[in-house]
């Protein structure tokens, strides 16, 4: 199961790369080449970004055909060594490891962490005041052994409240005053 | 040799002052105690103290780095033994007969091993960081731009191969850190490379900043995308080591700490795959391969003296060539670069005692893991159960303000979300972070490197393929790549297979 997600995630990765590549290759090619300075075209700036865009083609096309094929085996390793390590490290993976993936978990901490640095910061809310919220709801939304919405204790709200500022005023105080950083 | 001797020793007793020690050992119980913390990788701990130590003078800043580095691989075997959960990716090898340990009630003495294992390894690691290193460097000054162009890429092929399970991925993970380093201006004729006009972009993406966003943000994410029961600590014994358990395994030890240097010489490849590369090893030539995965003593040594012996062995080249041995060396040599430590060929002639200054940081560290090992096991188990929840948002606003504080601009603080976000989605969908941060570090090496050599050659690509050692790592790239064809593939483990089984018995009886 886990493995055909990964092959039709593979198909759609295999199609962005050869379109980025194709970007990247036209973009190296109408590149300034600089001749009017009498560079030789061969280390023109264009020269690096055009090879790696073909590089992106080509391995993105394989990946493409190994997909259409059925003859890519996502989790197939490649050397010598790393067969006997990997096949070690797959085997033995601790229970405790086996956990899953829950994205609406990502998905609210991602809006947290993104909200608060890159839409909120720099908005001109204070920083302590923003990043004190921040701590509170992130830990008040998101408990490691719970799903999503975490259910409200009294125990979670009070780490929430005693954490969020103390971490909020350490960090404010060691950029600002230790570090002279004019915060945000 | 007696050279190095003398600025061994002027270096150790340089550092011989309370600031210097305080720093030592405190960054290395920083290390040991995120290392304890699963989710917090020692990549991690190093991008965030780059972040932090900006201000200090390099000395200092880089002695802090390493100590937490050497810490930060050690710590992880605690929650490995105790809790069956890897601080670090290095020491998920240490689970297998770790946790088995401490479930037959000996977790004291697995404590024990694994704490004799890495010092034994580090310690090992640092003589032969002390006597290649040097050597290396002698023998890279004859390298011109055609063997640097070749050992950018062997760097990023390397460990796209080793680290990723699909090395196609790894390689269109690494061409991409390759791609992210040429955007901006480049460093021959200064002409910004897909700027789009933008002022910030002008600049090229900030490398901390992306490392945060590589290894902090997108580990914050990876962590709170898993719900995960809190472990209990179990409990355990004496974790003082035995003399008979070294004594008894020290073929075993000598061996894992040549495996462990060798691959953390081998660029980008990394203190994971050198504790398995170890324990593989071990197993195989043991005379008791049945006790491997049930508890064996062997196998625990074997991991964590690989993983600890590749630290040393990757900062080697880092120093010497400026290629970094693995993803937290790639920080490493970043915050080198910040601190106008200018690692290389050049760096042997320039400041020799740099070099040496880094192994006595190293047996700093090592006497700090000793010291914590031993004594500091309860404490650093409660800090490790910290919960993460709590932990990982904490993470992320240091990871905020330290891409800000760097240059004061909210653009880098867009970087670290901006790749935070990207690697952690290539990282679901099995591309690895390693040779994108190695790809980020070589991008600008390989670049200049390509197009001087072009210049001096006169647009002749024949230098690249002629010159002995640019053969060699034409060769060893190319090989890279064609044993990645299936039909090659199975041939080169068809006659591995075969070489094994003739080679396997005479060795097993010798030992």
């Amino acid at each position: 199961m886990q493995s055909t997600k990964l092959l039709s995630a593979d198909r759609i990765g295999g199609l962005i790369w050869v379109a980025f590549g194709i970007a990247v290759v036209y973009g190296a090619w109408a590149m300034d080449r600089l001749q009017s300075l009498g560079i030789p075209p061969a280390t023109a700036p264009g020269v690096v970004p055009g090879l790696l865009g073909i590089a992106f083609i080509i391995f993105g096309s394989i990946l493409l055909v190994r997909h259409e094929s059925g003859a890519g085996d996502a989790s197939e390793p490649a050397t010598a060594a790393s067969t006997e390590a990997t096949a070690s490290a797959d085997a033995m993976v601790p229970a405790a490891h086996a956990e899953e993936f829950d994205w609406k978990r990502v998905a609210l901490s991602w809006l947290l962490c993104v909200t608060y640095g890159g839409v909120l910061l720099g908005s001109g809310l204070h920083y302590w005041a923003l990043t004190a919220s921040f701590l509170f709801l992130h830990i008040l939304l998101l408990d490691e052994t719970d799903r999503v919405p975490a259910s409200p204790t009294v125990r979670r709200l009070v780490i929430a409240a005693v954490v969020a500022p103390a971490v909020a005023t350490v960090v404010m105080l060691t950029f600002e005053r230790i570090f002279l950083v004019r915060l945000p | 040799m007696l050279d190095g001797l003398v600025m061994f020793g002027n270096a150790v007793v340089g550092y011989l002052n309370p600031v210097s020690l305080t720093l030592a050992f405190g960054a290395t119980l920083l290390g040991v105690v995120a290392g304890c913390m699963p989710g917090l990788s020692a990549t991690l701990v190093i991008t965030l103290l780059t972040t932090l130590t900006l201000k200090m003078q390099p000395n200092q800043a880089i002695l802090v780095l390493v100590c937490a580095y050497n810490g930060a691989i050690y710590g992880g075997s605690r929650t490995a033994i105790l809790l069956n959960i890897p601080g670090t990716a290095a020491n998920a090898a240490a689970c297998l007969d770790g946790y088995q340990l401490a479930r037959q009630g000996q977790a004291g003495r697995a404590m024990g091993i694994a704490t004799t294992g890495s010092v034994v390894g580090t310690l090992f690691g640092l003589v032969c960081l002390a006597l290649f290193t040097p050597m290396l460097g002698e023998v890279a000054l004859s390298f011109g731009a055609f063997e640097f162009f070749w050992l950018a890429l062997l760097g990023v092929v390397m460990s796209g191969n080793v680290v990723a399970a699909d090395p196609l991925k790894g390689w269109l993970a690494g061409f991409l850190g390759l791609f992210v380093a040429g955007i901006g201006q480049e460093g021959m004729y200064a002409y910004e490379r897909f700027s789009f006009g933008n002022a910030d972009l002008a600049g090229g993406f900030g490398l901390i900043p992306v490392l945060v966003g590589a290894f902090g943000f997108s580990e914050v994410l990876t962590v709170m995308s898993e719900r995960l029961a809190r472990p209990k600590i179990m409990e355990f014994g004496s974790p003082l080591p035995r003399i008979m358990d070294v004594l008894k395994y020290w073929r075993t030890i000598l061996r894992s700490g040549v495996i462990g240097v060798w691959v953390g010489i081998l660029p980008g490849v990394g203190e994971d795959m050198a504790a398995w590369s170890s324990y593989a090893t071990a197993k195989r030539l043991s005379k008791e391969p049945e006790k491997y995965g049930k508890g064996s003593i062997e196998g625990l040594m074997a991991a964590e003296t690989g993983d600890n012996a590749s630290v040393p062995g990757g900062i080697i080249p880092a120093l010497a060539l400026a290629i970094p041995g693995s993803a937290p060396c790639a920080v490493l040599l970043a915050a080198m670069i910040i601190h106008g430590v200018q690692a290389g060929p050049m760096l042997m002639v320039e400041n020799p005692q740099f070099v040496y200054d880094v192994v006595a940081m190293v047996l700093f560290s090592t006497i700090g893991i000793l010291f914590f090992g031993l004594f500091f096991i309860r404490p650093l188990l409660r800090i490790a159960q910290v919960p993460r929840s709590i932990m990982m948002p904490i993470i992320f606003v240091l990871c905020v303000i330290g891409s800000y504080s760097l240059s004061s601009r909210l653009f880098d603080v867009y970087t670290m979300l901006g790749f935070g976000t990207l690697v952690f989605i290539m990282r679901r969908n099995g591309y690895p972070a390693a040779p994108f941060v190695l790809g980020l570090v070589l991008g600008d090496i390989l670049d200049k490197n390509l197009r001087r050599g072009l210049v001096l050659s006169d647009g002749d690509l024949l230098p690249f393929f002629s010159r002995p050692i640019s053969a060699v790592l034409a060769v060893l790239v190319l090989w890279t790549f064609i044993t990645n064809v299936p039909i090659i593939h199975a041939a080169v483990l068809r006659w591995r297979d075969a070489v094994m089984a003739r080679v396997l018995p005479a060795i097993r009886r010798s030992s």
